[in-house]
């Protein structure tokens, strides 16, 4: 090609350069707020009982959002906030020490262990029951580096669900309001629920697994997500769901506390091998080729389903512990089933895990 | 110069440049579908046919393979209109092919369009629901929304294509300054607590101190999405306030600063219009005994803000709505919720070029074959005639 040809080439590669090219540049616009979502973390329909209360002066109640069941804010001067929040969730959600560090770390305070949890936390009666309170300060300025920040934070246990109160914010705003708190606690009353527990003698994951909505995963925001159901044994309780999970419970007995997780991930997430590679690595097993991971799983069949099953014995760092799980792959999203925690724990739910498996349901 | 110009001319008319870039176009077609089982319909549309080079990552370095749609349809257009305007003489005889190539470069010239200005995106609706914007399927957005107002949200949009590893951000209406510490185009989050050998969390504020992020490869499989991930820190007049982690996996988080409220979510990348979608009814069946759909709509009812429009469309499959330069098609519903629908919002103001196109090739070939069918068929009976 001659030279001249070559340049005509390209002058028209440049012209052609301007088409076609996305500039990606910072907009910034003003929306009507949207509706928040019409899908509740956890059902505060039906058989929920009902909150009744007085607010203390100066306490402005907000929208209850997906997860809170009453909410207020508080402005002190200064432009000081502070935030009272009332939630409720089934069970005992994973006990009061986990329940007290999730709030410890919030205002970046280190966690408690089991013998100091009684020294921090004192008991109160009040007309709607039987309270523990605990009342905590940042050690550092962790608001806008400046404020510390205090909670002060109130829970009562009722059989099947229990309920918190936290008052959080600005340290020297949540101490002026510490007497309004009490006055709020004390003008509580909880009513019956109307509809009884369901009759299917467990929990059925009707209440929460259809609140996923929540940008738990991608496999939910999409088109070709299942709904998978599942009854739980009545002796497994069940927690907070999170950001990621789609069930999760709690597991007791006199070895400690289990966890069971069921999440799920768009397409094979992986795959089988990386996953149960994945589990091992949790409990510092080494990991092993496909081969070996063939020989150390077996499936189990429920209907059409096909569960991976494994069942592996490793450490953590607090002790021996137990992972069995169960990989279910569907057409266009897996789902992991994992039951983790102490050795006798896990063994002692292994049956149930099993049983569990069996009433797993996708439509 | 004047050689120059000779050479200019003689280049772009040259029936062997037609040939060439014909055999090239072809060749394109054929490795774009070889790639198309590794990177999917979306990412060969763009690395080969809308762009101007293919580049190759070949070690982690973008090696030119081929040249890409653009280059050769920019040069077949070219081509054809500079030899039209060379060789070709305005005739009756010649009339259909001058119409046809006419019709040949408005397809060309509305595939470049398509490619330059069409977007796509969806929107999801539960019954309902009420929605004046879209999403992109394919970009996402870190979202810096103002909340303090109780009725409107001032939100700052920043695409995620800015966001790369050490990038800082800075916007006159934002009272911080947003610094990418790292971008994982698709990261899988773990919870902390099932991760126990898992690296400190760059995160200091909100759930990321509680999530793993770990990298993914892309994937360009048609039924899986890429979630990105990013820790973003924001640094204030007077400081660091913090690193968050922000993922499409994660809700809005949320954090005051000098009185206001903000919000940080990481999100598909939306596109905001002057009117209300609302879903009333999705009504959809199914082949019996099966899940495949036999035919399903939404009945929606469309509000503009001044109030001029208000009314009830029904949209189906092959029956769209189309409105203010949007096309809203029935795209899929989810199958587990039998009370939503996902429609697909198209921009494409050149949408009628193609149809336009093939009309021109149409007549354009008609009249072609029609004048050498009557000249034949004179010949034939002159022929007769003198018999």
């Amino acid at each position: 090609m001659s030279t001249h040809r070559l340049q005509f080439l390209l002058a028209t590669l440049t012209l052609l350069t301007f088409a076609g090219c996305r500039d990606p540049k910072i907009t910034s616009y003003r929306v009507r707020k949207e509706a928040p979502p019409k899908m509740p973390l956890v059902s505060s329909e039906g058989n929920a009982p009902q909150l009744h209360f007085k607010a203390p002066n100066g306490w402005s109640e907000q929208p209850a959002g997906s997860v809170r069941v009453a909410s207020f804010a508080i402005s002190g001067t200064d432009g000081r906030k502070a935030d009272m929040s009332v939630t409720q969730f089934p069970g005992d959600v994973g006990g009061d020490l986990a329940n007290v560090n999730r709030w410890r770390g919030q205002i970046q305070l280190a966690p408690l262990n089991e013998a100091d949890l009684p020294k921090e936390v004192h008991e109160q009666d009040f007309p709607a029951g039987h309270f523990s309170l605990i009342d905590m300060v940042s050690d550092k300025p962790v608001i806008e580096g400046k404020y510390h920040s205090r909670i002060l934070g109130a829970w009562l246990k009722q059989p099947d669900r229990t309920w918190f109160f936290k008052l959080s914010g600005d340290a020297d705003l949540v101490a002026a309001q510490k007497s309004a708190f009490e006055d709020f606690l004390k003008s509580l009353t909880i009513s019956a629920p109307t509809v009884t527990d369901s009759a299917l003698g467990g929990t059925t994951n009707s209440d929460v697994s259809t609140s996923s909505g929540v940008a738990a995963s991608g496999a939910d925001t999409g088109a070709g997500a299942h709904t998978v159901t599942w009854i739980a044994p009545t002796t497994w309780s069940a927690k907070p769901l999170g950001a990621m999970r789609k069930g999760s419970f709690s597991v007791h007995s006199d070895g400690g506390e289990a966890d069971l997780s069921i999440i799920s991930f768009p397409g094979d997430a992986g795959g089988v091998a990386e996953n149960l590679n994945r589990w091992r690595g949790q409990i510092q097993l080494a990991t092993l080729d496909a081969a070996a991971l063939a020989a150390s799983s077996s499936t189990i069949a429920n209907g059409n389903l096909r569960f991976t099953v494994v069942d592996y014995s490793g450490t953590t760092a607090s002790g021996p512990t137990r992972l069995i799980g169960a990989i279910l792959p569907l057409d266009n999203e897996t789902y992991f089933f994992k039951l983790m925690g102490p050795e006798s724990t896990v063994s002692q739910n292994k049956q149930a895990f099993m049983d569990f498996l069996k009433t797993v349901q996708v439509r | 110069m004047r050689n120059v110009i000779k050479s200019f001319v003689e280049f772009f008319v040259s029936l062997k440049l037609t040939v060439v870039l014909l055999a090239l176009s072809a060749l394109m077609v054929f490795f774009a579908t070889l790639d198309q089982t590794q990177l999917g319909v979306w990412g060969i549309q763009h690395k080969w046919f809308q762009s101007l080079i293919v580049l190759q990552n070949i070690k982690g370095l973008p090696i030119p393979i081929f040249p890409g749609g653009y280059f050769l349809g920019g040069l077949l257009l070219i081509n054809l209109v500079s030899a039209h305007i060379y060789r070709f003489k305005l005739s009756w005889k010649k009339s259909g092919i001058f119409i046809t190539h006419a019709g040949l470069i408005v397809l060309l010239v509305g595939e470049l369009l398509s490619g330059v200005v069409q977007r796509e995106s969806t929107m999801k609706l539960d019954e309902g629901d009420t929605k004046n914007y879209s999403e992109s399927t394919h970009y996402n957005e870190l979202a810096i929304i103002d909340a303090t107002d109780p009725e409107f949200d001032n939100v700052v949009a920043i695409p995620d294509a800015l966001l790369t590893n050490d990038a800082s951000l800075q916007y006159a209406k934002l009272p911080f300054r947003v610094v990418v510490k790292a971008f994982y185009p698709n990261a899988f989050l773990q919870m902390r607590n099932q991760v126990p050998n898992a690296p400190d969390s760059l995160a200091t504020m909100g759930v990321g101190t509680q999530v793993v992020a770990t990298p993914m490869p892309l994937t360009y499989k048609e039924n899986e999405a890429n979630e990105p991930a990013a820790f973003i820190e924001l640094i204030g007049r007077e400081g660091p306030l913090g690193t968050y982690l922000v993922s499409t996996q994660l809700r809005p988080q949320s954090f005051e600063l000098e009185g206001k409220k903000w919000q940080l979510v990481f999100r598909p990348e939306r596109y905001y219009t002057h009117y209300t979608v609302t879903l009333e009814k999705f009504s959809h069946d199914r082949y019996a005994g099966t899940d495949i759909a036999k035919n399903f709509s939404s009945k929606v009812r469309l509000q503009t803000d001044d109030g001029h429009t208000d009314r009830e469309v029904l949209i189906y499959m092959n029956n769209p709505l189309r409105f203010d330069g949007l096309t809203y098609y029935q795209a899929s519903f989810d199958p587990s919720n039998e009370h939503n629908t996902v429609l697909q919002v198209v921009k494409n103001p050149s949408w009628i070029l193609p149809y336009v196109a093939c009309a021109m090739l149409f007549t354009g070939l008609i009249i072609q074959f029609g004048i050498s069918l009557i000249a034949f068929a004179s010949k034939r009976r002159r022929q007769n005639a003198h018999a």
